[in-house]
């Protein structure tokens, strides 16, 4: 017969087919069983590639600020406040600081708001609705006002004053009653600012000029005790005091439309989100270039720069600096980068904010406000970290224009400002304490 | 076996290109274990239709060489498919070195349909030599 040439019965062949398939079964199990270990490990592994990327360490959500506002409202910040009219514009400080405390009323920032005026050493607490009627010129009497040390001093000795935002407004000039208390003039504000230095709290400066209609006090009195003027432009001021992170808060979302003559002292964000951008990038200009750069699962960045060196983006959330630092200019001028045991600097021109059609077109970048390119272009041990700072300015250019030993004759120039922020800077340690500071771990990619 | 698969596809990869791309890092967590088991599957699972199947359980005489080669072009043609669908599907961008991760799993397809072949085609009631005899 010629089927049993070719093998068993149909009825055995099937049997045989069955074992067969029995032994394969066992083979593919097995082999499944092998294999279930490690794709189990993959499944449980967070990082992966482009998700590090993407599930960056979002800052959480800072808690409302509690602010108390402060007008110093003696005879010499009448000039300021003058009661307008339909044919009078308002002065510059009616509307920068009109806005100021609207904002800080009705801000979403800020869960807790008090507003004080300072007549004498001792603040007095007044309504929101108050504070607007002397700033927009309501309340005509004034009080004789306070020296700026004992002002600064009742501010501060508040309980409760180094966990919340202070906001002072003032002309800031310093008319002692006894002349020999100019010759102290940094330490009588340190002294007076006590806390900031107890504390480490954060101080921002912001200048402005106002047309000025009343009686002028300068701090030097002669030739004459006081002038009476008629629009002429005297700067005043707005300390913003507390803890560095809230005073970087309240300056970047409050304090929105700021003079441009600011000065930060101390001043300390929280750690910003930051995350090196490789994938799911449609700009050309964002991807990495130049040679072998990817995010490793253990969060690190794997890089070989050994042939060319390797450019790649970073994105950084700067929404709490305040404005003038989120400018391209200057984060360019000041950041800085680090990477011991291996040589990375951040390429010229290559810092830009975020717009928000990019912010919502990609997902990947939604998280951050401005993109960074950085190069590395040695790396010699096998890790390292590579650190990008905002290390703190120091005292600006401008406060040295605006100061004056001489303010009889009135100017938008501040008698001794120079003095008064140098005992503020005194506060703090020699070196300035960094912004913020960010690390990313590196390791070679052989 | 996640290294050796990683290990296998990279060194083979960088025969066309050295420099990884960036994402890399879901080539080698996810993509290339994943891609290798299932061309490890789909080639094992190819070469018992063809033995055991095709050429076992019925008879129908496909059990000439070129049915084999056949067999080992779909093989191949999978290879490519597994590794351009998965990762497409993971996430990974379209790029040069997903190109050369497709022709290296074509070849890796391909090796493991030979291998299986070898060693599994002695038990085959009907193509014990294909595609030829030995060696076992």
């Amino acid at each position: 017969m010629p089927i049993s040439d070719y093998g068993p019965r149909p009825a055995l062949r099937l049997v045989r087919g069955f074992r067969l398939a029995g032994l394969l079964l066992g083979t593919v199990s097995l082999l499944t069983a092998c294999g279930s270990e490690p794709t189990e490990t993959t499944a449980t592994k967070p990082a992966k590639g482009p998700k590090a990327t993407a599930d960056a360490p979002v800052a959480p959500e800072a808690a409302p600020l509690h602010v108390s506002v402060f007008l110093e409202y003696s005879g010499g910040m009448k000039g300021f406040v003058p009661r307008g009219g339909a044919d009078k514009p308002a002065t510059e400080f009616q509307q920068r600081i009109g806005a100021l405390i609207t904002e800080t009323q009705v801000s979403g920032a800020v869960a807790e708001r008090k507003y004080y005026l300072c007549e004498n050493a001792a603040p007095r607490p007044v309504k929101f609705e108050q504070l607007r009627d002397v700033v927009q010129g309501e309340v005509s009497q004034a009080a004789l006002g306070t020296e700026l040390p004992q002002m600064l001093e009742g501010i501060l000795n508040r309980p409760k004053a180094g966990e919340e935002v202070s906001v002072v407004i003032s002309d800031f000039i310093y008319g002692p009653a006894r002349k020999s208390d100019f010759s102290q003039l940094p330490n009588l504000i340190r002294t007076s600012i006590a806390p900031v230095n107890r504390q480490q709290l954060a101080v921002a400066v912001f200048g402005e000029t106002s047309h000025f209609y009343g009686s002028y006090f300068p701090a030097v009195k002669t030739p004459v005790q006081k002038r009476t003027l008629n629009g002429e432009k005297v700067p005043y001021y707005v300390w913003v005091i507390g803890p560095p992170a809230q005073v970087a808060r309240y300056a970047a979302e409050v304090f929105r439309n700021a003079p441009a003559q600011q000065a930060f002292f101390g001043l300390k964000t929280s750690t910003p989100a930051f995350a090196p951008l490789l994938t799911k990038l449609t700009d050309p200009k964002l991807k990495s270039s130049g040679g072998t750069v990817y995010a490793d699962n253990d969060k690190s960045l794997a890089l070989n720069p050994s042939d060319d060196p390797v450019d790649f983006s970073v994105g950084l959330d700067l929404k709490e600096l305040p404005i003038a630092w989120q400018q391209p200019a200057f984060l360019a001028q000041h950041l800085q980068v680090r990477l011991p045991n291996g040589q990375a600097n951040l390429l010229p021109g290559s810092v830009r904010p975020l717009t928000e059609v990019e912010q919502s077109g990609q997902p990947v970048l939604a998280p951050y406000t401005h993109v960074v390119r950085l190069r590395v272009s040695k790396l010699a041990a096998p890790t390292a970290t590579l650190t990008l700072a905002l290390p703190a300015p120091e005292t600006p250019d401008w406060v040295a224009a605006w100061s004056t030993a001489n303010d009889n004759t009135p100017a938008p120039r501040t008698f001794g400002l120079d003095q008064i922020l140098t005992g503020v800077r005194q506060s703090y340690p020699t070196t300035l304490p960094a912004v913020f500071t960010v690390q990313l771990p590196l390791k070679n990619d052989k | 076996m996640q290294t050796f698969f990683t290990s296998l596809y990279s060194a083979l990869i960088s025969i066309f290109q050295s420099q990884r791309p960036a994402d890399y890092g879901l080539y080698k967590t996810d993509l290339f274990s994943l891609v290798g088991w299932s061309t490890l599957g789909v080639s094992l699972l190819l070469v018992l239709a063809f033995y055991y199947v095709f050429n076992s359980a019925l008879r129908t005489g496909m059990f000439r060489t070129p049915h084999w080669a056949l067999t080992l072009a779909l093989a191949a043609g999978l290879g490519v498919f597994l590794a351009n669908s998965l990762g497409k599907g993971h996430g990974a961008e379209v790029s040069s070195y997903l190109g050369y991760f497709m022709v290296v799993n074509m070849l890796v397809a391909v090796l493991w349909f030979l291998i299986f072949s070898v060693l599994l085609k002695r038990w085959s009631t009907y193509a014990r030599t294909t595609p030829f005899v030995g060696p076992f």
